[in-house]
């Protein structure tokens, strides 16, 4: 039997081809902004609803991603209206996150807290129907945002002060920025795991750029090098019984190793 | 209808006055050069007209407007003087030009031929129409400086305010970026030019507007260009006194 027998592998790789394909379609936004480790930080808040619907027994993708949201709005008002940093309103948010998912987990008792690892490290097999429904629902808003937004994003993310005299409102321009990266971590969730879903956002960027001209052209070669490393990840860790998560996210550095290695050979694409 | 005005505009830093009580209006097709030493708000002003920044004094209109409800921003371009921070990911000329085009009306509408073409145009008036496809960082500052005059040639904005267009730039790109500056004064924009010096860019200007350090108001000399010696030598000493370098200001 091939892995496409069966059903939950069929599921696996359809999530997997999202996320591949989303991922890291926001990351160069995140990247450009030097916001790299955003999506890390997402991933802890995300942990919170992750906690909130084992305790209340609703559904965890949803309940995680109200959580994100107003996590993510919360950062950005905490941003303009705190005496403190930047960095450390993150910091207090991204504590409260994973504080918050630890608390609630344990109150929600055992068998939640063995379901943690699935939201931690992903568990791409286990991903349901309705988590598939989701996922789709998720990755289609987000698409249909950055159709609408995208050029606006793009001109925010290179020079936020021009932009202002482009008559676009850059504050809102940057929460959108920041809650799309938090709704792509909940699409990551079940395929990468929360701590390490931030990788398939950044490092698929970071690989396209030693080879590339333009920022669309990072982007579109990110999103190939993200769906090949999530599919493959998926193949990989189906054949060799390995955990698909880290699996997606070596096959990714492995990509971005691959084209430093070009890079420093002096390939350069027209891209 | 005047393109820029102010009125008793003031603005603080930490509580130290950076402008002063600065009235001022620009009237259409005008080329006036903001001047003055280190310190003296020159960005700040440009910014406050821009409504980048709030006044703790007075008000500031676009075309009339004042600028917190000011929306035709198609009618105004601004050159700051910093470059595009393109060292992050990758950043193509064409598409730091094609940036300009970004705003709410732009929502859903793919580019027009009409403006496809004014991209090409644009690079093509810079003398970079063959570098469209390169990164912009791989291009020198003086060129940058003119992938950033054509993204204001882009707009089709007949207002522009240009903060050192020519900071760092060589004397040959200097009087490259004075040609394409000339170019769009004579096509009828309206043009405010932050510079030190009088040089070849700043020389296109018919008044000067001299600002001075804020312990009394802001503005000590509008008129004609060039301003009179005792403000340019009162500029020449801050710009010694300040920087690591002579900026000479010298008659046109």
């Amino acid at each position: 039997m091939t892995l496409l027998d069966f059903d939950f592998m069929r599921r696996a790789l359809l999530a997997a081809v999202v996320v591949g394909m989303i991922a890291p379609a926001i990351g160069v936004f995140l990247v450009q902004r030097r916001l790299a480790l955003l999506g890390d930080g997402m991933g802890h808040v995300a942990l919170t609803g992750v906690g909130l619907a084992f305790l209340t027994g609703s559904a965890p993708i949803p309940t995680a991603l109200l959580v994100v949201i107003a996590g993510a709005i919360g950062i950005e008002v905490l941003r303009g209206r705190s005496r403190s940093a930047g960095d450390v309103i993150l910091a207090l948010v991204f504590y409260g996150g994973i504080a918050g998912g630890v608390l609630l987990t344990y109150l929600a008792g055992n068998r939640a807290a063995s379901s943690l690892n699935q939201y931690l490290f992903g568990a791409i097999t286990t991903v349901s129907s309705t988590d598939l429904v989701w996922l789709l629902g998720a990755a289609l808003a987000l698409l249909a945002i950055l159709a609408v937004f995208g050029r606006e994003m793009f001109a925010v993310s290179f020079d936020p002060e021009v932009a202002r005299t482009q008559g676009i409102r850059t504050g809102f321009i940057g929460v959108l920025i920041t809650i799309l990266a938090a709704v792509t971590v909940v699409i990551g969730m079940r395929t990468v795991g929360l701590l390490l879903v931030s990788a398939i956002m950044i490092v698929p960027i970071a690989a396209a750029q030693q080879v590339t001209r333009s920022f669309r052209g990072t982007a579109a070669l990110g999103v190939l090098i993200g769906l090949a490393s999530a599919v493959g990840g998926v193949v990989a860790s189906y054949y060799l019984d390995v955990p698909s998560g880290a699996t997606i996210v070596l096959i990714a550095i492995a990509f971005f190793v691959g084209s430093l290695g070009l890079a420093a050979a002096g390939v350069r694409r027209s891209a | 209808m005047k393109p820029i005005r102010t009125e008793q505009l003031g603005i603080n830093f930490g509580g130290q006055p950076v402008l002063r009580n600065v009235s001022v209006s620009v009237d259409a097709g005008e080329f006036v050069a903001l001047m003055g030493a280190n310190g003296t708000g020159k960005t700040t002003l440009v910014r406050a007209m821009l409504g980048l920044i709030r006044p703790d004094a007075g008000r500031a209109w676009l075309f009339d407007t004042p600028t917190d409800s000011f929306r035709d921003w198609q009618r105004v371009a601004y050159v700051p003087q910093h470059l595009i921070a393109a060292n992050a990911v990758p950043l193509s000329v064409e598409e730091a030009v094609r940036s300009a085009l970004a705003g709410p009306r732009q929502r859903l509408r793919p580019l027009s031929r009409k403006q496809r073409t004014s991209i090409q145009d644009a690079l093509d008036r810079v003398g970079l129409g063959t570098r469209g496809r390169e990164r912009l960082d791989h291009l020198s500052g003086g060129q940058q400086r003119r992938v950033m005059i054509a993204r204001a040639l882009v707009t089709g904005a007949d207002l522009l305010l240009m903060d050192e267009p020519t900071a760092g730039v060589d004397q040959g790109e200097q009087n490259r970026l004075a040609d394409h500056i000339r170019d769009l004064h004579r096509d009828g924009a309206t043009i405010v030019l932050i510079t030190h010096d009088l040089g070849p860019v700043a020389s296109l200007a018919t008044r000067a507007i001299v600002l001075g350090q804020p312990s009394a108001d802001s503005v000590r000399y509008d008129g004609p260009t060039p301003p009179p010696a005792r403000w340019t030598e009162q500029f020449w000493h801050h710009s010694h006194d300040e920087e690591s370098g002579p900026s000479l200001l010298e008659g046109p």
